[in-house]
């Protein structure tokens, strides 16, 4: 299991596809500029148990959703129900710093 | 056709809700409209809409804020040019279609053209420039309306209505399916998406987010059935499922949702690839596009 603080989990992550790899995606915080794109997948850990998301829209629009969200076995973030075009529901983490959040497909 | 999502419905749910909210037709519209597709399609009505060539009359109205995002006639010609050879399949990079693929190429007989008469039968470019104070728009539609910035849209029975300014948040354009408000109906693009010259910039800088979004505007889905799973796909029967949106430049095959061995129509104008990687609407979303120009956009054939 990656060692890893939790609370560090708590902010707003967007996709940057540009980093993925077959078997991982990457996740950066919002704060970090990333270059425009068609859509980008986003989503928010909140402290408290919720998250907001934003998702593919069909028509490029981003998907607004929210819903709760929990950590298992230390090491899954797992989210309940929200968009369609959202972020993956279950997502192992591989590894998770103050800028980069790495989960396996 | 495809299934429903089989989750996350309430995300679905939602998004419909708002919809609804301030559009109470529009459930109704796009019921009508999928029941027609699938209709005329097996009648044959669709196909036959394109014996002759169709021409969409376009108008771009620029948006402009900074000097720059005031784009030049020079530029909105050369995406005028992307589009007649995309949807006329005369795109010289369809050679990247792999073999497999090769004989879901065709001709779509549509053609776009500026609008040479404004709505009161004046004589016109087909551009409209309008100075704004606003730095970026939004997807939600302000860039559509002069209350809020932007300039108003042409009658859309007559043009299709094409809105070039500068996006915020990374957006490239975003699009409306047929069936959606008349006061919105057409497609947005950020100004540095748009063409292949002036202020167009890589890997965006070939014209395809136009051609994508018209795609939306003649009522295609992507590829991946906008699910991040294979639990719903595009309602094309040619273009595999796929998982979800593929970018960049990816290499084939690309296999999932066990679409092997060819994997992702990845090279397809409704992925999320760059620009440079896509070069194909299939025989199957052209006559979903045929549809919707015997249908809901029947004024235009
Ligand atoms: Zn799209």
């Amino acid at each position: 299991m990656p060692e890893f603080e939790p609370r560090l989990l708590h902010r707003r992550w967007v996709h940057a596809h540009e980093e993925d790899t077959d078997r991982e995606m990457v996740f950066r915080p919002a704060e970090v500029e990333l270059p425009p794109s068609r859509g980008r997948v986003a989503f928010e850990l909140r402290p408290d148990g919720t998250f907001v998301e934003s998702g593919i829209g069909p028509t490029d629009r981003s998907e607004p959703a929210s819903g709760r969200w929990q950590l298992e076995d230390g090491e899954k973030i797992v989210l309940g129900e929200g968009a369609p075009g959202g972020a993956p529901r279950v997502m192992r983490i591989a590894a998770l710093d103050q800028d980069r959040l790495v989960v396996e497909r | 056709m495809s299934p429903a999502p089989r989750r996350r419905r309430c995300g679905a749910m939602q998004v419909h809700e708002r919809l609804l909210e301030t559009h109470p037709s529009f459930r109704q519209n796009q019921a009508r409209i999928d029941q027609f597709t699938e209709r005329s399609i097996a009648s044959g009505v669709a196909q036959g809409v394109t014996r002759k060539l169709i021409t969409i009359p376009v108008v771009v109205h620029v948006v402009y804020k900074r000097d720059r995002e005031n784009i030049s006639k020079a530029q909105i010609r050369s995406q005028i040019s992307v589009l007649n050879r995309d949807f006329g399949a005369t795109n010289p990079d369809k050679s990247k279609v792999p073999a497999v693929w090769k004989g879901l190429v065709r001709n779509a007989k549509i053609k776009f053209a500026l609008a040479t008469k404004d709505p009161k039968g004046k004589k016109t470019d087909g551009v409209t420039r309008t100075k704004t104070n606003r730095s970026s728009f939004g997807a939600d539609d302000s860039v559509k309306s002069a209350s809020s910035g932007g300039a108003n849209p042409w009658p859309r029975n007559r043009y299709l209505n094409l809105w070039v300014c500068n996006l915020g948040g990374g957006l490239l354009g975003y699009a409306q399916f047929p069936g959606g408000p008349g006061r919105t109906d057409g497609v947005v693009i950020l100004y540095s998406a748009f063409g292949t010259q002036g202020e167009a910039k890589a890997p965006f800088n070939l014209g395809r987010t136009a051609t994508h979004e018209i795609g939306h505007w003649l009522n295609l889905r992507h590829i991946w059935g906008d699910t991040m799973d294979c639990s719903s796909g595009d309602r094309v029967a040619d273009t595999p499922n796929a998982a979800g949106p593929n970018y960049g430049k990816p290499t084939f095959p690309h296999i999932t949702c066990n679409n092997g061995p060819n994997g992702d129509m990845f090279m397809n104008y409704m992925d999320y690839v760059d620009d440079a990687a896509m070069v194909m609407f299939s025989d199957g979303q052209i006559t979903r596009m045929n549809a919707a120009l015997a249908g809901p956009r029947s004024h235009f054939a």
